[in-house]
C-alpha cells in the first residue's frame, strides 16, 4: 500500500540576515494510510516547520516528500495548491472560519474550489451532522459560535473533500478541557473510519488518542 | 461565483467605506460626464452658429476685377455667366450690395441694401412672412430690422436714395453668418431697382448655393481656375474649410481642457480606491492564508480583489453617470442649450466617463489585488 506521506532525508534552512538556520535536520518517516500520529516537541523545535512542509505549504531546502506517492519537491506554486486542495483537510487552533461565510458555506467553500461548480450542500449537511452540529446553527456566521463549535465545523471544511491526509495544528489549543476531550474523540472516531490524520501538540492528554507519537527535538527526530 | 459573493460582502460589511469610495467615483464621473456635455453643447451651439459655413460660397470681385471710376471693382453679367456654368449643379446668384441712411420715427440709421433678381431671393434667404419684392417700391427686410424697429408688413419706410419702401416680406433670422448675405439688418430690393438707384456697373459679389458643402474646395478650385487665368485674379474666394477646421480643432481643444479637469477628481477617487484596495488586502491577509492553505489559486485571490474593486467602480461609475445627466441637464436649461441636450454627442461623455471611472477602478485594484495573490501562504497565516 503506498504511505500517504513520506519525508526522505528532508532538511529545512531558513536564510536569514544573521545567517542560515536549519529548521529540520535531515527527517525520515513515514504515514501509512489509516495512521493517527502525533508530532510534539517543544517551542523550536520544528514542529511548525514539518506542519508547513506536511501540509505543502513550504518545499524542503533538500530531501523529498511524498504524499500519496507523488513526490512534492520540484513542484511550482500551481501544482502545491493543487495538493493542498485534493489531498490534504487543515484543522487549526484558532479555526480560522471565514467571518463572511455562513456555515454552511464555510465547509462547503473547498468542494467549490475543488468543483468548480455549485456548492454541494446535501453533502455539508452530512456531514455537519457527522461532527454533531446542530441543524439551526448552519446559517449563521462564524462569529455567533462558540470555540467547539467552530472547530467542529473546521473539521466539516476539513472532510468536505474526502482527503487522504488530515492535518491538524494544535486542535483543541483554544478550548476548555471538556470541548477539547470532544473534539479529540472526534478526530479518533474519524481514524476508526479509516482515515490518516497528523496532529501537531503540545499536549500529552492529546497525544494518548494517536496510534504513534513522532517526538520531534532541534529539528530532528528522537 | 464564490469570490465575487466574498467581495459583495466585504463590500457591505465595510459599508461606509465602500460608500465613501463610490461617491468619490461618482464625483468623478459627475466631472467628467457634465463638463464633457458642457464642452459638447457649448460646441453645438457654436457650430450651430456657423451652421451655414460651407453651405454658401461667396465669390468676391479680386484685385484683377473691372473697377468703376470710385475704384470699386465689380463681377461683370459675363463673370457671372462662366460662375453659372461652372459651378453647377449649383445655383449660382449675381448680387448688388449697398448701403443706404433709413429715416423712421425721427431717427436715421444706415441700412445695408442688397439688390437680387426676384427668382433668386429663395435661393440665399428664406422668407418669415410676407413675400419677395417683385417691383419698384418694395422690400423684403432682415429678421433683426424689423425687430429692432418693430417694423410690420405694410410700413412704409423712408430712405435717403430710395426714397419710401413699402416691407412686402420680413425674413427669417440667419444667425451669425460667415457667409452668403448679411440680411439680418438689410433691405432687399430687386436688381431691377437697385441698379436704376445706385448707378451699379455690376455685381459686388455673385453666391453659389451648395447642395453638398463637402464639395466646397472642388467648386472653389473650378470656380478659380475657370476666372483666374494667366496669373490674374479677377475673383477671390474665401477658403471656409480651414475656418471651420480651425473652429473644430479650438472647440474641440477647449472640451478636453474641461475634460481633463474633470479627470483630476477620477483621478482622486481612483488612489482612494487604491488606498481602500490596500486596506481590504491588509484586514484579510489571514484569510487569504486560510484559502492559500485551503487550496485556493493566487489568481482566484487576485480576482476576489478585483471583483471588490470593479464592483466599487461599477456602483459608482453608474450612480455617477445618472447623475451626471441630472446635472448636465441643469446646465442645459441654465445657459439655454436645452435643445443640445438631446443629443446622442452629448450623450456620449456620459458613456465615456462611465467606462472610465470602471476601467480607472480596475487599474487601482491591480495592485494590491496582485500583491494579495503573491503573499507567501505561511506568511499570511502568522498574520495577527
Amino acid at each position: 500500500m503506498t504511505p500517504v506521506l513520506q519525508f526522505i532525508h528532508v532538511t529545512k534552512t531558513y536564510t536569514l540576515p544573521a545567517g542560515d538556520v536549519i529548521a529540520l535536520d535531515d527527517v525520515s518517516f513515514t504515514v501509512e494510510p489509516g495512521e493517527f500520529v502525533a508530532v510534539m516537541g517543544p517551542s523550536g523545535s520544528g514542529k511548525t516547520t514539518l506542519l508547513n512542509l506536511m501540509g505543502c505549504l513550504d518545499v524542503p531546502t533538500e530531501g523529498e516528500i511524498c504524499i500519496n506517492g507523488t513526490s512534492i519537491a520540484d513542484m511550482n506554486d500551481n501544482e502545491l495548491t493543487h495538493v493542498r486542495l485534493n489531498t490534504i483537510g487543515f484543522i487549526f487552533q484558532y479555526f480560522h472560519l471565514f467571518p463572511l461565510l455562513n456555515i454552511i458555506e464555510n465547509v462547503t467553500f473547498p468542494q467549490v474550489m475543488k468543483d468548480k461548480g455549485k456548492a454541494n450542500n446535501k453533502r455539508a449537511h452530512e456531514i455537519l451532522q457527522s461532527v454533531q452540529l446542530e441543524t439551526k446553527l448552519y446559517t449563521h456566521r462564524p462569529n455567533e459560535l462558540s470555540g467547539g463549535q467552530q472547530q467542529r465545523v473546521a473539521i466539516a471544511r476539513a472532510l468536505i473533500n474526502d482527503p487522504p491526509l488530515i492535518l491538524c495544528d494544535e486542535p483543541t489549543g483554544n478550548l476548555d478541557s471538556k470541548t477539547g476531550r470532544g473534539i479529540m474523540e472526534m478526530l479518533f472516531a474519524l481514524r476508526e473510519a479509516g482515515r490518516t490524520i497528523i496532529m501537531v501538540t503540545h499536549d500529552p492528554n492529546n497525544a494518548e488518542y494517536a496510534t504513534r507519537i513522532i517526538q520531534i527535538r532541534d529539528g530532528q527526530i528522537e | 461565483m464564490i469570490f465575487l459573493e466574498l467581495a459583495k460582502r466585504n463590500l457591505q460589511l465595510h459599508y461606509i467605506r465602500t460608500i465613501l469610495a463610490m461617491l468619490g467615483i461618482a464625483i468623478g464621473v459627475i466631472a467628467i460626464a457634465a463638463l464633457g456635455i458642457l464642452g459638447n453643447m457649448m460646441y453645438l451651439g457654436i457650430s450651430s452658429q456657423f451652421a451655414d459655413i460651407g453651405s454658401i460660397m461667396n465669390v468676391n470681385p479680386g484685385p484683377d476685377a473691372p473697377s468703376d471710376a470710385d475704384n470699386r471693382r465689380y463681377l461683370t453679367e459675363r463673370h457671372l455667366q462662366t460662375i453659372q456654368q461652372t459651378a453647377l449643379p449649383n445655383p449660382a446668384v449675381g448680387t448688388y450690395s449697398g448701403s443706404d441712411i433709413m429715416q423712421f420715427r425721427n431717427s436715421r440709421a444706415w441700412a445695408s441694401v442688397y439688390g437680387l433678381s426676384t427668382q433668386d431671393m429663395a435661393i440665399v434667404t428664406e422668407l418669415e412672412e410676407g413675400i419677395y419684392p417683385r417691383s419698384t417700391g418694395t422690400a423684403a427686410i432682415g429678421a433683426v430690422l424689423a425687430a429692432n424697429n418693430n417694423f410690420k408688413l405694410g410700413d412704409k419706410v423712408q430712405l435717403d436714395k430710395l426714397g419710401y419702401v413699402e416691407v412686402v416680406g420680413i425674413l427669417k433670422d440667419s444667425g451669425s453668418r460667415m457667409s452668403g448675405l448679411s440680411a439680418d439688418r438689410a433691405f432687399i430690393i430687386t436688381r431691377e431697382w437697385y441698379v436704376s438707384v445706385f448707378d451699379s456697373p455690376g455685381y459686388d459679389s455673385v453666391l453659389i448655393k451648395l447642395s453638398d458643402t463637402t464639395t466646397y474646395t472642388t467648386v472653389m478650385d473650378e470656380v478659380q481656375t475657370a476666372l483666374n487665368k494667366r496669373d490674374r485674379e479677377i475673383i477671390s474666394i474665401w477658403d471656409t474649410s480651414s475656418f471651420s477646421d480651425m473652429l473644430s480643432e479650438t472647440l474641440g481643444q477647449m472640451s478636453m481642457f474641461l475634460t481633463a479637469i474633470g479627470g483630476i477628481s477620477l483621478l482622486v477617487a481612483g488612489v482612494s480606491i487604491f488606498n481602500i484596495m490596500i486596506m481590504s488586502v491588509n484586514e484579510r491577509i489571514k484569510e487569504i492564508g486560510i484559502m492559500r492553505s485551503i487550496g485556493v489559486f493566487r489568481w482566484e485571490i487576485m480576482s476576489m480583489f478585483l471583483y471588490e474593486g470593479v464592483l466599487l467602480g461599477i456602483i459608482g461609475s453608474v450612480i455617477g453617470g445618472v447623475l451626471s445627466l441630472f446635472a448636465g441637464y441643469v446646465l442645459a436649461v441654465g445657459m439655454e442649450m436645452v435643445e443640445f441636450f438631446f443629443n446622442i454627442t452629448t450623450m456620449l461623455p456620459v458613456v465615456q466617463a462611465v467606462t472610465m471611472g470602471i476601467v480607472l477602478s480596475l487599474i487601482c485594484t491591480l495592485y494590491p489585488a496582485y500583491m494579495a495573490s503573491k503573499l507567501n501562504p505561511i506568511d499570511a497565516l502568522r498574520h495577527d
